[in-house]
């Protein structure tokens, strides 16, 4: 009975150590493939996480759904991490589409999909500034704006009504919930705003979705914001480029606090990307709807 | 046990269930589903009418058209921690009305420890480099695998047992190299002294001689090298050897080996492999080839093209030749058979490809009465999703 109890007290000193003490917090680092190579973004946020908990990279392959033994065993890895940290839009598409309610942190996404954000596991800070953006606008003297948006977006909501009300801009929300409610409701804010901000849930922002938005807005001339910068080179009139070191910088303080516990609310969560950044204008739309002159310093045309 | 022994047992469990369990280890599943239509397929048999009947068959063309769900794979894995992993394949086959075929193509447990990778359970042999790398559908651009292996040798090679791998970096090149100790192929199912019985392609495999228990008191054993330049991950040639009795008292060899080269570069990937089989003792095969003692030399090569993107998607045609010959130790007759092959693989999408496929194949079977023969075509079509 001694011996038992002598023997159960090595095993459970033993144990001991290894339940009590903090463990080595793990963090996964995802970009993709084709951007990996030439991602200032994930090099500046890589080189901010360096030195702090165990960081491992990794890139995806641009075909990474090709071959479902090898995504196993990578989301499997990636799933044992304690936060993962998916830069760029790829990347955060991936890993919130294949890993929804696991601990994820995105960086410099514009288009990520409303559920996703719903998680409380899932946060990230985005690709595009609500305060850049609104200046923007403003510049153009866009006063009244709809924004269609998807539910898991109504924190940047809120940030964008709240930036609005400071600069004297009405905005008006349109939650779109199921791909039958984009008819109507972009048909509602393209009668009554003079510009559309699209956030950015697929449904919206990408493919056939923004395709009708866009093919509607240019009928009404009623000018599109997008998240996407991408979208404003196929029929967005403003999108927006974040900078890199100050993006990284806010990324590498979100990750720090997400690590920590220390991010707990949706206004924490989700965050807007700093300005200082690049606005991205569509000079033949501006020119064709006759916009006040421009760019701004800090503006980009694309044509 | 005691009564007070067992009050101390519960709350141990529990301290070390506590300290050493991972905070969540979930189970992670992909797969795949392979359809394939055949519009037209034709053989001829050839052959004595005495030994044809045995088959079923008499001197005639068979033409084949159809449609077949091939094969539904789920892939399960998950992390028990940074290092060990528990992987799974379960694949449906035979999907008819129900399911004729239900396999665990591999499952085994793999931990990284000492630079090295041990695996342990149902594991895939590393014999060759076809086997690991383009048994399944979606690993490759054909629809159909090399005739020998996939139709005779049966793919995938997988045994239980245990393997370990280290690859060491030799400056220039890595070189990975793979043991491994399996329970080994056994004599062909209800019998103790036949290991491959004559049959057509595709009738009878020799895989199905691979048991849930060991054939005997002997394990097999094996290995394989691959040696892979530094700066092209992706090429390698290789050697692999397999050895093991096959019969229940432990006394008749089996020994495979094999030879492998792949490349890939300006788009054109190329494999070939070479495989050596020498079986002893086999009395199925010895009426075939006039010996008990036989063996089997047979190559494929493959080249596949890369660099067609019509309309943003991949476009890949490939070619494909084989020939195999079996002979016994003291002359006699010899097996043989050659395929010629060739297609294009089309991804459609994220997750779907489309596959079509020519197969030519010619075949020979030795029989004291006179040869049997089996020549034909298959124009295959397949379309192949992964999740």
């Amino acid at each position: 009975m001694k011996r038992l109890a002598a023997l159960t007290l090595l095993l459970v000193c033993a144990a001991a150590p290894r339940a009590g003490a903090a463990p080595a917090r793990r963090v996964a680092l995802v970009v993709a493939g084709d951007a990996g190579a030439r991602s200032p973004l994930f090099d500046a946020v890589s080189r901010g996480l360096a030195g702090r908990d165990a960081v491992t990279r990794f890139v995806l392959r641009p075909d990474e759904d090709a071959d479902p033994i090898a995504k196993g065993r990578l989301l499997a890895d990636l799933q044992e991490r304690d936060l993962i940290v998916p830069v760029g839009d790829a990347a955060s598409r991936f890993v919130t589409d294949e890993l929804g309610g696991t601990p994820i942190f995105f960086v410099g996404a514009g288009v990520v999909a409303g559920e996703s954000l719903r998680e409380r596991a899932t946060g990230g800070v985005f690709s595009f500034s609500v305060s850049a953006l609104l200046d923007a606008a403003k510049a153009l003297k866009l006063r009244r704006l709809g924004v269609a948006y998807t539910p898991g977006y109504e924190p940047i909501l809120d940030l964008i009504r709240t930036g609005a009300a400071a600069r004297g801009l009405r905005v008006t929300g349109r939650r779109i919930a199921a791909p039958k409610e984009l008819g109507p409701a972009a048909r509602d804010l393209l009668d009554r705003e003079q510009a559309v901000w699209v956030l950015g849930d697929p449904l919206l922002a990408r493919g056939a979705g923004f395709e009708y938005l866009r093919e509607r807005s240019l009928s009404r001339a009623v000018p599109l914001i997008s998240t996407d910068p991408g979208a404003v080179a196929r029929g967005a009139l403003l999108g927006y480029e974040p900078p890199q070191g100050a993006l990284a910088a806010v990324a590498v303080a979100g990750v720090s606090r997400r690590l920590d516990r220390r991010a707990s609310s949706p206004g924490e969560r989700l965050q807007s990307a700093p300005a200082g950044g690049t606005v991205l204008v569509n000079a033949v739309l501006a020119r064709k709807w006759g916009l006040p002159p421009g760019p701004e310093p800090g503006w980009r045309r694309v044509r | 046990m005691g009564s007070k022994t067992r009050r101390w047992i519960g709350p141990l469990l529990a301290a070390l269930t506590t300290a050493t369990a991972p905070a969540s280890a979930k189970v992670l599943f992909t797969g795949y589903g392979d359809f394939q239509a055949t519009p037209q397929g034709a053989y001829k048999i050839g052959g004595p009418p005495s030994v044809l009947k045995n088959f079923g068959l008499g001197p005639e063309t068979l033409e084949t058209r159809g449609f077949a769900i091939n094969s539904l794979g789920l892939f399960a894995t998950t992390a028990l921690s940074d290092r060990t992993r528990l992987q799974m394949d379960v694949t449906y086959r035979d999907i008819g009305n129900s399911v004729k075929t239900i396999r665990i193509q591999y499952a085994y447990l793999e931990q990284k420890a000492w630079d090295a990778t041990f695996r342990a359970g149902k594991i895939t042999l590393p014999f060759g480099w076809y086997n690991q790398n383009r048994f399944y559908p979606f690993q490759r651009p054909s629809i159909t695998g090399p005739v020998f292996q996939s139709a005779i040798l049966g793919l995938p090679i997988a045994d239980i047992g245990a393997s370990a791998e280290r690859t060491f970096d030799l400056g220039a090149a890595a070189l990975t190299a793979d043991v491994y100790a399996v329970n080994g192929y056994g004599p062909s199912p209800g019998s103790t002294d036949t290991f491959r019985s004559a049959s057509l392609p595709g009738a009878l495999t020799i895989s199905n001689n691979l048991g849930s228990v060991d054939a005997n008191h002997k394990v097999a054993v094996g290995g394989r090298l691959d040696l892979s330049p530094r700066g092209a991950p992706e090429s390698s040639v290789g050697a692999s050897y397999y050895r093991g009795e096959w019969d229940p008292a432990g006394q008749r060899l089996l020994q495979m080996a094999g030879a492998h080269a792949h490349g890939q570069w300006a788009g054109v990937e190329g494999l070939a492999e070479y495989l050596h089989l020498s079986v002893q003792g086999d009395h199925g095969f010895a009426a075939n080839l006039g010996s008990q003692d036989w063996s089997t030399d047979g190559f494929f090569v493959e080249t596949d093209y890369h660099g067609l993107k019509p309309r943003g998607r991949e476009l890949t045609p490939w070619a494909r030749y084989e020939y195999t010959v079996s002979r016994g130790s003291g002359g006699g007759g010899r097996e043989r058979l050659s395929v010629a092959a060739g297609g294009v693989a089309l991804r459609v999408m994220d997750g779907l490809i489309a596959k079509a496929e020519f197969d030519s194949l010619s075949y020979r079977l030795p029989f004291a009465a006179g040869d049997v023969t089996l020549s034909g075509y298959t124009l295959t079509l397949g379309l192949t999703a992964t999740f």
